[in-house]
């Protein structure tokens, strides 16, 4: 398991963290794939573009639709894993455990509800494009029904992840102690 | 009841420490399930994800954040404090003056305000330290001097206002150059000051001769080739400001090849650290335009431009409060967060009372750059505090009288918007 992973608590717990993290490095290989493609691509464009004279037409929906989508979508798990997304940790040293626990167990519960609705969503807005085939608008006609494919993925394993930390808090009200891996705090002592 | 019961639970989830773009998700669906019930939010969440990321436009972003974590690899900016201290090293005090412009220099070629207060703190301050400056000089001016490039395009930031506000990104940025050589000015100012008022804080410097002078300067030239490849070629209109940011990153690569830094492994990091960034902003967009729904369906927002918009006061005391506002939001808040939640909110309100957005944008932005530094938030504070292993408290101690060097600059450039104005004005 690699340090990332919640040192305490259950085994099960714990294994199924560092199973979700497997599919999260892949997920950030494509995020971090597709991010180098958008800065070459973007740099062969402009040197098309004003040396000579000949940008990549198909660069603007190649970059909108498949490539940032995925850049944004691939990684969301990962950052949450990686304690990427900020919050505000003023409060949280002043706070009986139970209390942060609890509060973080309601807010991933709802923000699992809300990311299953937003997979939910993606696989029938996916399956609606592949269905009708739709196409962008455009001199090359993209299938769009491709874009949403990070969509889905993404936002599944994120619900997967926040599932997973809505049970860890849970549990770590009962065990009164932390049983899901927590964001370092600003490691200020001399 | 309905607004008051969202705000609650997300002033309630950032309490406990919920990620902000979790809190401000949560609560805007808390929000749309009370007032149109799952239909309602379902609609919503079908379309506003994809949106999000599925534009051109928001490629700036990532791309100024690659940009940031290849100069990083490159090296370059350490060398640019050394640089500038041989330029300024003579000077009492010229070590922290030199801070402010190897701040300045990395700015202007890195968009990461933490990145810069990360990579000035490896260098600069073992050195003032060495020297004999007093720590706490040393590390306020290191903190301070970070947020810089919070200012100095190529800004995250000010991209990001430009997103959120629908303002030119391209003026923004070209906008925030004088506001930016100005507070590199002010805290060069505000070290001489304290230097005068206490010569123990700083010792004597030291004179270089002409020919190391001038051999300093090779570390410039790579820092003028992605500067122009940026900034100038968005002020000349050659680029936009998205081609530029692309053109950046990849130039920044270059010189992190040519400096012989890349390898599988550190351009892996570096991707991974900047898609980690990119999804951080993206996320937080994402969650205020599912809050900012609400808000919209609410008419909150409408109702809090028309009653401040009605108030028989001047706008000079409106202004002074919003800033105000903003000041006290970066005691406790993330910069970018406090931008994304507030802007939708603020710019409407600004624009009534007829101030110009561009001008705003630079306004919130030098505001947010002191909230990077006064406690208990100020995560350049909290990067300086890792890297020098000083005293968080010293830090906050440090920069105290650089945040009232900043708020006295703030003032003057709110009394005087034609100082922000004037060069994109002057734009092709």
């Amino acid at each position: 398991m690699s340090s990332r992973e919640p040192q305490t608590g259950p085994r099960a717990l714990r294994m199924a963290s560092a199973f979700i993290a497997k599919f999260e490095a892949s997920f950030m290989a494509l995020s971090s794939l597709a991010l180098f493609a958008i800065m070459i691509i973007v740099t062969i464009d402009v040197v098309m573009r004003y040396v000579f004279n000949q940008p990549l037409e198909w660069a603007y929906d190649v970059i909108s639709l498949y490539l940032m989508v995925s850049v944004f979508f691939f990684a969301l798990s990962d950052t949450l894993h990686d304690h990427g997304h900020v919050s505000i940790d003023v409060l949280i040293k002043f706070m009986p455990g139970w209390l942060r626990h609890g509060g973080e167990t309601l807010g991933y519960a709802i923000a699992t509800f809300a990311f299953a609705l937003v997979t939910l969503q993606a696989v029938d807005r996916m399956s609606e494009s592949y269905r009708l085939d739709e196409m962008l608008a455009s001199a090359y006609n993209w299938e769009t029904w491709p874009a949403y494919l990070p969509v889905v993925l993404g936002t599944a394993l994120l619900t997967v992840r926040s599932l997973y930390r809505t049970i860890g808090h849970l549990w770590s009200i009962f065990a009164k102690g932390p049983m899901v891996e927590l964001p370092p705090l600003p490691d200020v002592s001399e | 009841m309905d607004v008051f019961i969202a705000i609650a639970v997300l002033f309630a989830l950032l309490a406990v420490g919920l990620p902000v773009a979790f809190a401000m998700a949560v609560s805007g669906s808390i929000g749309l399930l009370m007032i149109g019930g799952v239909d309602l939010l379902a609609g919503i969440l079908r379309t506003a994800p994809f949106t999000v990321a599925n534009s051109y436009e928001i490629i700036t972003i990532p791309m100024f954040i690659l940009m940031a974590e290849f100069v990083i690899l490159s090296g370059v900016a350490d060398d640019l404090f050394k640089a500038a201290s041989i330029w300024v090293g003579r000077v009492k005090g010229g070590l922290a003056m030199a801070t402010a412009l190897a701040g300045a220099g990395f700015g202007a070629i890195s968009g990461s305000s933490t990145a810069a207060a990360a990579t000035l703190s490896s260098t600069t301050i073992p050195a003032m330290l060495k020297a004999g400056y007093e720590p706490r000089l040393a590390c306020g001016v290191v903190a301070t001097s970070g947020t810089l490039a919070m200012m100095i395009p190529p800004s995250i930031a000010l991209v990001l206002y430009g997103i959120i506000a629908d303002v030119s990104i391209g003026k923004l940025l070209i906008a925030g150059v004088i506001p930016g050589i100005l507070v590199t000015f002010t805290i060069m100012a505000t070290v001489t000051f304290l230097v005068m008022r206490d010569p123990s804080r700083a010792p004597d410097g030291r004179a270089y001769s002409m020919i190391e002078k001038f051999r300093s300067l090779k570390v410039v030239g790579p820092m003028i080739f992605l500067f122009a490849a940026v900034t100038g070629s968005i002020y000349l209109g050659v680029a936009t400001p998205t081609e530029a940011a692309g053109l950046g990153a990849f130039g920044a690569l270059v010189l992190a090849a040519y400096a012989r830094r890349v390898t599988f492994e550190t351009l892996k990091m570096a991707l991974k650290q900047a898609s980690h960034a990119t999804c951080m902003i993206l996320l937080i967009i994402l969650a205020a335009q599912i809050f900012g729904y609400f808000f919209a369906l609410t008419r909150t927002t409408q109702d809090i431009v028309t009653t401040i918009g009605g108030l028989d006061t001047s706008r000079w005391i409106i202004l002074a409060l919003i800033l105000m506002g903003y000041v006290a939001l970066g005691f406790f808040m993330d910069q970018i967060a406090i931008l994304i939640l507030t802007v939708p909110v603020t710019l409407p309100v600004i624009q009534v009372l007829g101030f110009d957005p561009v001008w705003f944008g630079v306004i919130v932005v030098l505001t947010a750059e002191v909230g990077m530094v006064t406690p208990p938030m100020g995560l350049n504070a909290f990067v300086v505090a890792r890297y020098s292993r000083r005293p968080l408290e010293e830090i906050f101690r440090g920069v105290l009288p650089f945040v009232v060097a900043f708020l006295m600059l703030i003032s003057i450039l709110a009394v005087f918007p034609e100082i922000v104005l004037w060069l994109p004005e002057t734009m092709s």
